[in-house]
């Protein structure tokens, strides 16, 4: 009599572990996808199908020669594509398949991006969640790691980092812990020093930069791995296990991801940045990792071959998001950028006018970087970084905030003109799918299902913001402001740190 | 220098002088001797800013780490205190404690049923909003209103609409409209013969219930007489014309009530055999019809307007429109017995042009019954056609007409006619179909007498 509650857990658990959630969280959104499909006219189907086909043979051909076909890796790249889209455009309006108005061209390209972004990158995420792991398992021998711990003004703060380095699980003779102090004005150092051992050493310098302090950090490191954590971040106990992982499975992955955790959940502002979080890395960043193309090692906590960054002579000056910056140099140098399971927990902005702070110095650096690293929108030697992650990321930074207030503008003549009824089933419709999207990711992750209420607003209210703040950056960024860091106000400490005195050299 | 090497017990530290060069290459001023490695770029003394001076191995180039002078008292903090970490992984530790089932399998259960209630409120979500996305707001802003011009009015009426009789040609004939994209007033018999309730007929009622859906604007459901039967002499035989003023109210009254039964009507009255009399305007404007579509032959005469010209058909009585049919399909002057005869087509292209010319409104009449033939069928698309090829013609139906009219967004102009586009859908016919209560958009431009 006992045996059938066994069996009967034994066939959920197995089917528990093959994930069922994330295939039928998958699946569901064909509803809402083929309900899409009823409701489009003709016109915008076929050309959505006729841009679905174009991206996928050019996806297919990426992949094919830049892994298969390197020879004929200049064929057919991003310029091609260009002139194809291009063609596309041409061909769609002499077809009347859709109207040559810009807003009809932006009608088309938000609806395209919904299909692509669900039925490519969603997918590979899925497959990547359940097959195509590649970063699964611990190795059997650590290798020895230098962790590198840049702080400025973070008094307060870097003790708990440097503890939870310490409570981490890691063999302790393989080792060692680098604080930077970067001339804070504070604390810092006494705190930081007060944990000085063997294991711990803390150094100083005259206040420089993040970047400055990284590189400084780096003539101490004894290590083949260099581990960077941010100074008010808080490293999971089997995090630096993780995040070495990886180089050991392969031979040409030159730098390790972590996963960014949120733990201040007490506002809106900050469950929603979780939130975003959440569908970002989950999604968006599984379909990069899958191609070893992750465009960003986050600064909370990364990894990276010691011989691959000093191919590239480390971390530059030159933006504010020195993070990015240095992850694309070492994809430029043809190394793998992937993602590993190590967590890292960090205190997020709790009020927009701090986020905004962040942001401001996320999204100019960002632009920064991607003007300096032009040349990979050009040169099709740099295989799926040029072919694929690049014209993502031009999309995401130059069409979407664009996009994103043309299609609000367009919402608001809407209600406007008397079709409030139209428009609020618009959005509980697109809101409907992101929900989705973010359920496969709060599924995937582990995540907290409840943070799911606040995805309205990643279609409404918290996109247009980012946006907005994105087409500031773009425009301070071109006109070559004095671009210095922004920094928020830190829940304990209570106070802004007003000034890290960093500025960016002009590059001339 | 005293000391050795940490890293190789070498004897041979000595100080080094760290420095960060113009590109943000930092290192020992030493290794910039040959030039940056980095950028090639000068090294003059003031690309270089002096960061640090170190202790380093000459033997292998190990830094030694300066001791810090840090400002206060050092000590150890007693202990350090972490927030509270969000768990992951455990889909139901978010949940309250007493919430959280002891047993695995319980446990399971729950986040299963967690996941599907999320997947069935996305996809409820998506399905509740979907019907209202059927009016797409991409579509109604490439329906901005605009002031079209046009030379003439065209309009085609269907006339004998009924139940149970050459339904596949009736199908047939309205296939042509359908193709051809051209709108069409159906006149239907609500009651044929005063036999055989419109409503009897299942399949035509639903059928033209689809026409209405399927097509929103483009059919139009007018009430054709009642009975369609001659109850008196007048003009040679009238269902309407000559009866009662009480008699003609019951008919309109009952008809609209069969109709209704079946189809959305609209407010035009058809009367049969296209005759009818004073009494029957001010039974339609007693009731919410606003519009009589006879025949101009008849207005012509009874109502004294013999040589006003093609381009003043139609005129307003007691606030009733009167759209007359201009020109029929069929000559009966020919007919013989057995098949009706239609008017050749160069008969009705060079009525319509003249019409046009005129800048009239012309009413073409067909009856769907006689079409049994391909070629006839032919003949319609090929009429049809002629019409949609000469420029600047206004496709409409007698409701439409005639709600322009009411409520300004058809006007007549010097040289032909300004339509107010898109053209609203006659009032009875609106969004119901869409399941949308009409917008804001929608009443101010619905005749204020919508039934």
């Amino acid at each position: 009599m006992r045996r059938a509650p066994d069996s009967f857990g034994t066939v959920l658990r197995a089917l528990g572990s093959v994930d069922w959630r994330v295939i039928l969280l998958f699946v569901s959104a064909l509803v809402p996808f083929w309900l899409l499909i009823d409701v489009m006219n003709d016109g915008t189907i076929y050309a959505v199908a006729l841009l679905g086909g174009i991206l996928v043979t050019y996806i297919g051909w990426s992949y094919y020669v830049v892994e298969y076909k390197p020879r004929y890796q200049d064929l057919l790249a991003t310029r091609a594509l260009v002139v194809v889209l291009l063609g596309y455009a041409v061909t769609i309006v002499a077809l009347e398949w859709v109207a040559p108005s810009p807003l009809a061209f932006v009608h088309l390209g938000a609806i395209a991006l919904i299909f692509f972004y669900y039925w490519f990158i969603a997918l590979v995420a899925v497959y990547h969640d359940l097959i195509g792991h590649t970063t699964t398992g611990l190795p059997e021998e650590y290798p020895s790691i230098s962790v590198l711990v840049p702080a400025y003004n973070e008094a307060g703060y870097v003790g708990r980092t440097i503890q939870a380095l310490l409570n981490a699980d890691y063999p302790r003779e393989k080792f060692e812990i680098i604080v930077v102090d970067d001339g804070s004005t504070d604390g810092t150092l006494a705190e930081a020093k007060s944990f000085a051992s063997e294991v711990v050493t803390v150094v100083s310098k005259r206040n420089g930069g993040k970047y400055s302090a990284l590189n400084y950090g780096l003539l101490f490191a004894e290590s083949d791995i260099i581990v960077t954590v941010d100074a008010d971040s808080i490293v999971g106990s089997d995090a630096l296990k993780r995040i070495v992982a990886p180089f050991e499975k392969r031979e040409n992955v030159g730098a390790v991801a972590s996963n960014v955790t949120i733990w201040n959940r007490d506002s809106l502002v900050t469950r929603c940045q979780q939130l975003e979080y959440t569908i970002g890395v989950n999604i968006y960043r599984r379909m990069l990792d899958y191609f070893g193309i992750v465009l960003v090692v986050p600064g909370c906590l990364g990894a990276y071959r010691r011989e691959a960054l000093e191919d590239v002579f480390a971390y530059d000056p030159e933006t504010l998001t020195e993070d990015f910056d240095l992850t694309v140099k070492v994809l430029k140098s043809g190394r793998r950028v992937i993602v590993s399971e190590a967590r890292v927990y960090t205190e997020a902005p709790s009020t927009w006018k701090d986020l905004y702070k962040q942001r401001l110095r996320w999204y100019r650096g960002n632009y920064m970087t991607m003007f300096k690293h032009w040349d990979l929108v050009t040169d099709p030697s740099y295989g799926l970084l040029h072919r694929l992650a690049i014209p993502f990321r031009l999309v995401e930074m130059f069409f979407l905030p664009f996009a994103s207030w043309i299609v609000l503008g367009y919402i608001v003549w809407l209600v406007a003109i008397g079709f409030a009824a139209q428009v609020l089933a618009l959005l509980v419709f697109f809101t409907s799918i992101v929900f989705l999207i973010a359920a496969l990711g709060v599924q995937i992750e582990g995540e907290d299902w409840s943070l799911l209420i606040y995805a309205p607003l990643l279609v409404i209210g918290y996109k247009q913001f980012h946006d907005l703040l994105n087409l500031k950056c773009l425009v301070d960024v071109l006109r070559k402001q004095d671009l210095s860091w922004t920094n928020a106000t830190r829940v304990e400490q209570g106070t802004e740190r007003t000034n890290s005195g960093v500025h960016v050299r002009d590059q001339s | 220098m005293n000391g050795v090497c940490s890293a190789c017990s070498a004897d041979s530290l000595a100080e080094e002088q760290v420095v960060e060069h113009g590109c943000g290459l930092m290192d020992a001023r030493s290794a910039f001797a040959e030039g940056c490695p980095k950028c090639n770029g000068s090294t003059a003394e003031e690309t270089f800013e002096a960061v640090e001076t170190i202790t380093r191995c000459r033997e292998c180039g190990h830094w030694q780490a300066p001791p810090t002078n840090a400002t206060g008292a050092i000590s150890r903090p007693a202990s350090v205190s972490f927030p509270e970490l969000p768990e992951l992984g455990q889909s139901l530790t978010w949940l309250p404690s007493r919430l959280v089932p002891k047993s695995e399998r319980r446990q399971q259960l729950l986040s299963s049923a967690i996941v599907v209630m999320v997947l069935v409120s996305g996809i409820t979500g998506a399905l509740v909003a979907s019907p209202l996305l059927e009016a797409t707001p991409t579509d109604a802003a490439a329906t901005d209103p605009t002031w079209e011009e046009y030379d003439s009015i065209a309009i085609f009426r269907n006339d004998d609409i009924q139940p149970w009789y050459e339904t596949e040609t009736m199908r047939s004939v309205n296939q042509v409209f359908i193709e051809e994209d051209v709108p069409v007033t159906l006149g239907v018999i609500p009651n044929a013969a005063g036999e055989l309730p419109l409503t009897s007929d299942e399949a035509t009622c639903e059928y033209l219930g689809s026409l209405q859906n399927d097509h929103p604007g483009q059919f139009e459901m007018a009430l054709h007489g009642y009975t369609h039967q001659p109850e008196t002499d007048f003009y040679d035989g009238s269902e309407f014309g000559g009866l009662s003023d009480a008699e003609q109210a019951d008919r309109l009254a009952e008809g609209h009530r069969l109709l209704s039964q079946c189809v959305e009507p609209s407010n035009t009255f058809v009367p049969p055999m296209n005759t009818y009399d004073d009494g029957t305007v001010r039974a339609v404007a007693e009731s919410d019809y606003t519009t009589i579509s006879g025949g101009q032959w008849f207005t012509d005469e009874y109502y004294d307007r013999d040589g006003m010209g093609n381009g003043t058909t139609e005129f307003e009585t007691d606030g009733v429109h009167h759209v007359p049919e201009t020109q029929p399909f069929e000559d009966w002057d020919a007919y013989e017995g057995g098949e009706v005869p239609f008017h050749d087509t160069e008969t009705l292209t060079d009525a319509f042009d003249e019409s046009h010319a005129e800048n009239g409104v012309y009413v073409q009449m067909i009856h769907y019954q006689y079409f049994t033939s391909e070629e006839r069928l032919d003949q319609l698309r090929e009429v049809i056609r002629h019409m949609k090829s000469t420029d600047d013609v206004g496709f409409m139906t007698v409701g439409q007409f005639s709600a322009g009219l009411e409520n300004g967004t058809i006007e007549r102009t010097e040289d032909g006619w300004r339509v107010l586009e898109p053209i609203e859908h006659t009032s009875t016919q609106k969004s119901a179909s869409l399941g949308l209560e009409p917008t804001d958009a929608e009443r101010e431009a619905e005749p204020e007498n919508g039934r």
